[in-house]
């Protein structure tokens, strides 16, 4: 139970009209309502993904807006019903992270010499490529439900902010007050700090005021979502901070001793130090980590396996019949592994039958691992490592494609079967989040996980559509090309997705990432010594830490420091005024913090796919705060 | 004695392992040399104005040491301005060029402007194996310490049977609650249900949830798994009756007690079967 309302005196509930007959839950009203949000927040993420570089998940905004839609304009008298809309829209929504990533890539590569064909990839097999990974990542992800929620009840604080505000409307006043009083006060501080900040991304230079020197790092990120994100993971989020303080407090201030006389001028720029060092050494961590954390887990899973088989047995008990058959999702998981093999022939001319097979068979197998790693971090911080989880994906694609196949096809072949995993990964993270708010409104398992797939096949759509509206909008003819005033300075991409209208700072990370890989250059060593430091943590006996420890490792330290006084705070509050007062007061507000600023962010996002001309800058000042947060492109 | 040997020989190894994985630090290319790009304010005059531009400087960041490129007289702080005659908008444009591939670079140090011709090489892990192995070697070592003193303790203590009796109260409490909220159901409207639900079951769930790790200690992951997956599934039976009766839908609330209830008895049977 996620809240309790001790002492409270009956009336604070109000008066509940007497209803007879099936509670609705997975209706038309629901299904049409999710694919209507989804696309409407898929377009404007997307959107905002390609202008200003940044992707958030939409759950909580739709949750809020079918809260609006279907009790406030249809009628409707149902929590349930409400929480397969948010499922749906936010399946639908899965892809504007998952391809915004990674596809434009490929508009970007194409703009370079030499690479101009990468542009003309098959659009339905990638369209196809993306909703089958994502269907493959959901049938991976549905058996892990009973393990990660039932069992290791992982906190996933972007499933209990969804859930407060699906129970809101029966949770009392006093509990709807804290809500959204949080989310308002969250909002205005959001607005102000990004407003009136210094930079796109609100920070405070503690360190600086205090005269520390640069590499301690003591840098805040001034968003109270972030504090609202520590609290709900409470102690459980110790070890995240534990990874980030280990960098900034002990390894680099070593470094600066006893580093040679370049590593002691990097340790003082702790951004660099990141992207050359602990990002790195973080997704071999994270990778480590999972793999040991699946061998320690074997038993656990296995017993997991066997309940549910136990329990779906001869017809099944009605526990049974609440999953999704094992079965069926074995055979999905087959079907989809076929069905890569057959995309990554079809993907460019010269690929391979054996190639095909290699590449589908491993990218499944990747698919598995990084959709239990993105699982578990989210469930754990609410931060999905999507951005490492591609990379490597991309990087093992490539390092194969290349041994058999020219750059551009190289490219082209990896990109399609990479997009597809990304769509898994960013579903798997999703739909653990949605089963957690689910288990917390008493919703059945089945019915959301078949809500997911019912959401999941219409944003690739939408999304690689908008893509290609917004690289020919933006594309200038051949006659504005040869105009004179049509220059660019050297290592701009001209015009379309990448250029200065579309910077897609993802994607042109990937691209980027991508022509190093091609020529061979991987931070392969330390991927390899980070694997093993999170494989020690991992089967160390600790539960959890490898993952925790690693993320602490990638994700920029300002969000650690802020995450951390959330987790401070909550532990302060457990022993100082009780559990029960944190489950009273404590989860509602933190819940509130989150859902303001996220709807903030969407709603900038919003305002620029509507008003785009003028209020483009605006967005990407207020937007950066959201940058780092919910995306998982940290 | 030996968890805290253990502990920390399992931190000391991974701090030393994770200082050998950065202690060497920049990824080198086949180049020997690191590059970085550096964000500087450049002033320049315009018309009658003087306004402030950002520009990247692609610097030199390490050298190793020995090898060509420090023979040829590159040096960290020297700021690359071009390469093969084209000038550089940051340091990926180098990229990592493929073994046997020669370049030339014009650098700046101080005022003077000089030039270089480098040929790539193999590209080389700088991290000290050596030394890593050894960290993790200490580390295994210390899993090994800190899992048998954790057994030995568990052994000694008696602490899970004390904190199994807690449990077997909490799952008794919340077995009766359902049952009696089952019994009393028709005759509550709806508000009264979900106080109810908040006041005399959601303690239980919590605390039955906390101490569930006791059950693996004591009867193994078969039974932890069955016992949780009825406890997981009568929770979330109560869950629905939250929301149903929040929604008023008086039929739903009560097929959904009948469920929870069935499911914390079945929870509380395979616990009591295995006492």
């Amino acid at each position: 139970m996620a809240t309790g309302n001790s002492g409270k005196p009956a009336n604070d509930y109000g008066e509940i009209l007497v209803r007879h007959g099936p509670y609705p839950e997975f209706t038309w009203a629901a299904v049409l309502v999710g694919w209507f949000l989804g696309a409407l927040i898929a377009i404007s993420i997307a959107y905002a993904a390609l202008k200003l570089g940044f992707s958030i998940e939409g759950s909580e905004l739709a949750a809020i807006l079918g809260w609006g839609i279907l009790r406030g304009l249809m009628r409707r008298t149902s929590i349930l019903e409400n929480n397969i809309n948010q499922t749906i829209a936010s399946a639908v929504n899965g892809a504007s992270s998952g391809i915004m990533f990674s596809v434009p890539a490929l508009f970007i590569l194409s703009k370079s010499p030499g690479l101009e064909s990468v542009k003309d990839f098959n659009v339905p097999l990638m369209v196809f490529a993306c909703i089958a990974g994502a269907f493959i990542g959901l049938a991976f992800v549905i058996p892990l439900r009973k393990q990660m929620i039932d069992f290791q009840r992982l906190p996933y604080p972007g499933g209990i902010a969804v859930a407060a505000i699906l129970k809101s409307p029966g949770a009392g006043i006093s509990k709807s007050v804290l809500l959204f009083g949080a989310a308002l006060v969250s909002a205005i501080v959001y607005l102000f700090t990004t407003q009136f900040g210094a930079n796109d991304h609100p920070e405070y230079d503690l360190g600086n005021v205090l005269g520390f020197p640069g590499r301690y790092n003591l840098v805040f990120f001034l968003s109270l979502m972030t504090i609202g994100v520590g609290f709900l993971s409470g102690k459980g989020g110790f070890w995240f901070g534990a990874g980030g303080f280990i960098c900034y407090w002990f390894l680099s201030p070593l470094l600066s001793l006893y580093g040679g006389a370049d590593v002691q001028h990097l340790v003082e720029s702790p951004g660099a130090m990141r992207n050359e060092i602990y990002r790195p050494t973080g997704i071999g961590m994270l990778i480590g980590a999972a793999v040991g954390g699946m061998i320690m887990a074997f038993p656990l899973i296995r017993s997991a396996m066997s309940a549910l088989r136990k329990a779906q047995a001869g017809g099944g008990s009605e526990a049974g019949q609440d999953e999704m058959p094992i079965k069926l999702l074995a055979a999905a998981v087959a079907g989809g592994a076929i069905l890569l093999v057959f995309l990554a022939r079809q993907s460019v001319p010269d690929m391979t039958f054996p190639l095909a097979i290699l590449m589908a068979v491993l990218g499944t197998v990747w698919i598995w691992i990084a959709g239990v790693i993105v699982a578990e971090c989210v469930g754990r911080t609410n931060w999905s490592p999507l951005s490492g989880m591609t990379l490597i994906a991309v990087t093992i694609l490539i390092v194969i494609a290349h041994s058999g196949l020219d750059k551009p096809q190289t490219i082209v072949s990896s990109m399609i079967v990479g997009a597809a995993i990304c769509l898994a990964i960013s579903q798997a993270s999703d739909m653990m989040l949605d089963l957690k708010s689910g288990y917390l409104v008493g919703a059945i398992p089945r019915r959301q996980q078949i809500a997911q797939f019912v959401g999941a096949w219409l944003g690739p759509i939408i999304v690689i559509g908008l893509m290609f509206v917004l690289e020919r909008s933006a594309t200038p003819s051949a006659a504005e090309m040869t105009d004179e005033a049509f220059v660019m300075a050297e290592g701009e991409v001209p015009y379309g997705i990448g250029s200065k209208e579309l910077p897609a700072a993802q994607a042109t990370a990937l691209a980027s990432v991508i022509n190093a890989i091609v020529d061979g250059n991987v931070p392969a060593w330390r991927y390899s010594a980070g694997a093993g430091l999170g494989f020690l943590l991992a089967v160390s006996g600790l539960g959890g830490i490898g993952v925790m420890v690693a993320l602490g490792f990638y994700m920029p330290f300002s969000i650690v420091l802020t995450y951390t006084i959330g987790c401070i705070l909550r532990m302060i509050v457990d022993k100082s005024a009780g559990r029960r007062f944190s489950e009273e007061i404590g989860i509602p507000v933190a819940a509130g913090l989150i859902v303001g600023e996220a709807l903030l962010g969407v709603g900038f996002a919003l305002k620029n796919v509507f008003f785009a001309e003028t209020s483009g800058e605006a967005v990407a000042m207020a937007s950066g705060g959201v940058q780092s947060l919910l995306n998982g492109f940290c | 004695m030996r968890s805290i040997a253990g502990q920390i020989l399992l931190w000391g190894g991974f701090l030393s392992g994770a200082l050998a994985t950065v202690f060497s630090t920049l990824l080198w290319s086949g180049l020997d040399i690191h590059l970085t790009d550096r964000k500087v304010e450049t002033e320049i005059v315009e018309g009658l104005d003087r306004i402030t531009k950002p520009e990247v400087h692609v610097i030199v960041h390490g050298v190793r040491n020995p090898s060509l490129a420090w023979e040829m007289g590159l040096r960290p702080g020297d700021r690359i301005l071009r390469v093969d005659g084209r000038e550089l908008s940051s340091s990926a444009a180098v990229g990592g060029p493929e073994a046997g591939k020669t370049m030339e670079f014009e650098y700046q140090r101080g005022a003077a402007t000089r030039r270089v011709r480098l040929t790539a090489g193999e590209p080389w892990s700088t991290i000290s194996w050596p030394w890593y192995g050894l960290s993790v070697a200490a580390s295994i070592l210390g899993i090994g310490l800190l899992r048998s003193g954790k057994r030995a303790a568990a052994r000694q203590s008696g602490h899970s049977a004390a904190s199994l009796k807690q449990l077997r109260v909490h799952l008794s409490n919340l077995v009766n609650n359902a049952r009696k909220l089952h019994e009393e159901h028709a005759k509550m409207k709806p508000r009264e249900t979900l106080q109810y639900i908040d006041e005399r079951l959601a303690d239980d769930f919590r605390e039955f949830a906390d101490g569930r790790d006791n059950i693996t200690r004591e009867y193994g992951l078969e039974t932890f798994a069955e016992v949780m997956t009825h406890f997981a599934a009568g929770e979330r039976a109560i869950n629905r009756v939250w929301s149903a009766s929040a929604d008023g839908y008086v039929d739903e609330a009560s097929a959904y007690i009948q469920r929870g209830l069935n499911h914390l008895t079945e929870a509380r049977r395979v616990l009591e079967s295995n006492a």
